[in-house]
């Protein structure tokens, strides 16, 4: 299981809420290293 | 003939009896329902005549009458002055300005004028024009020989033909590798992915570059940064970002304080990869692969791309189709 972290319009923004990140998703690995 | 009458307590009957002349009712009955209406008398006499009504509202306009007849012709007029032609190209005159004899000259590549239209998908000719059947025979012909592969949307795409791995990022690095985008598409995520052996907070910028002689060149967009604190896990920034058909590169680049371990997807060195159309290394088959450019020394907004390296290593940044 691995995550996605999804910033808003401009990427990382202090000022704005949660710094900009507007999803954090849980995914199954789709791809192996 | 008796004129006696007789009158009982309740009256039934009247008889008269012719021989004796006498009435004798027996009894009287109850009177009986009104009977229908009579018929309506007949009209009376015609009344006399009442006095005279107010007068109407004028009527419509009537009908257009016909055209009168034609005048007569009047006086002539004076002569006027002799007049002058002026052509100007293509319209060409080989008369006189009294006497004209006007054509239009022929088109060619540096001057206006008439063209014989043409058919030909094969001509080389710069004076014929082609007519719209022998565009379209062209255009059929193009279509079957070069289709168009679209990029799906809402697929993610890196750069194509390379071996995936982990790698560790140099700091302040800037990692581009190439990407080939056959149709206009527009990109609505661009992304990384740490590794399973990440570990720290690490800032990372991403970007897209334009492609100038197989290099990156200028900025065509600066995403932002995302910070990382987690292996195994994609960061990614939203885009609205439309890119024509071309050659592009993505870039990554770990700014600020490096964190514990830099490890991110990506193609290692000396795993084997598909060669780009970057070319190899050297000018000759020995050469090394190259996957990518890699500029160092890289802090805060991206720029036009500048002192690049070739390199057999880069980590990857992904697009994703909108």
């Amino acid at each position: 299981m691995s995550k996605i972290v999804t910033y808003g319009i401009g990427g990382y923004d202090a000022t704005k809420p949660n710094n900009n990140i507007v999803e954090e998703l849980d995914i199954p690995d789709q791809e192996t290293e | 003939m008796s004129d006696l009458i007789v009158i009982q307590p309740q009256v039934t009957q009247v008889t008269v009896t012719e021989d004796v002349n006498n009435v004798v009712i027996s009894s009287v009955g109850v009177t009986g329902a009104t009977g229908a209406t009579g018929a309506t008398g007949a009209t009376g006499a015609t009344g006399a005549t009442g006095a005279q009504g107010i007068q109407g509202i004028q009527g419509v306009k009537g009908d257009t009458g016909e055209t009168g007849a034609k005048g007569n012709t009047g006086d002539t007029g004076a002569t006027g002055s002799s007049g002058v032609i002026t052509v100007n190209a293509p319209l060409t005159n080989a008369g006189t300005s009294s006497a004209a004899n006007l054509s239009v000259s022929a088109g060619t590549t540096s001057a206006a004028g008439i063209l014989q239209l043409t058919d030909s998908v094969a001509s080389t000719s710069t004076t014929t024009a082609a007519t719209p059947n022998a565009v379209k025979t062209s255009y059929d012909l193009a279509v079957v020989k070069n289709p168009i592969v679209k990029m799906i949307s809402g697929a993610y795409y890196k750069t194509g033909l390379l071996s995936s791995g982990t790698i560790s990022a140099v700091n302040q690095r800037v990692y581009y590798s190439p990407i080939f985008i056959a149709d206009t598409t527009t990109l609505d995520r661009i992304a990384i992915r740490t590794g399973s052996t990440f570990s720290g907070t690490a800032t990372i910028r991403l970007g897209i570059f334009n492609n100038t002689s197989n290099q990156p060149s200028t900025v065509v967009l600066d995403a932002g940064t995302v910070t990382a604190t987690a292996g195994s896990t994609v960061y990614e920034i939203t885009i609205s970002q439309s890119l024509a058909p071309g050659f592009y590169w993505l870039a990554m680049c770990q700014q600020g304080t490096a964190p514990g371990v830099s490890d991110y997807l990506g193609n290692p060195a000396a795993v084997n990869t598909a060669n780009s159309f970057i070319g190899l290394a050297s000018g000759s088959p020995n050469g090394s692969i190259i996957v990518g450019y890699t500029q160092s020394s890289v802090t805060g907004a991206f720029a036009t791309a500048t002192s690049l390296s070739n390199s057999a290593s880069v980590t990857y940044t992904f697009v994703r189709v909108a």
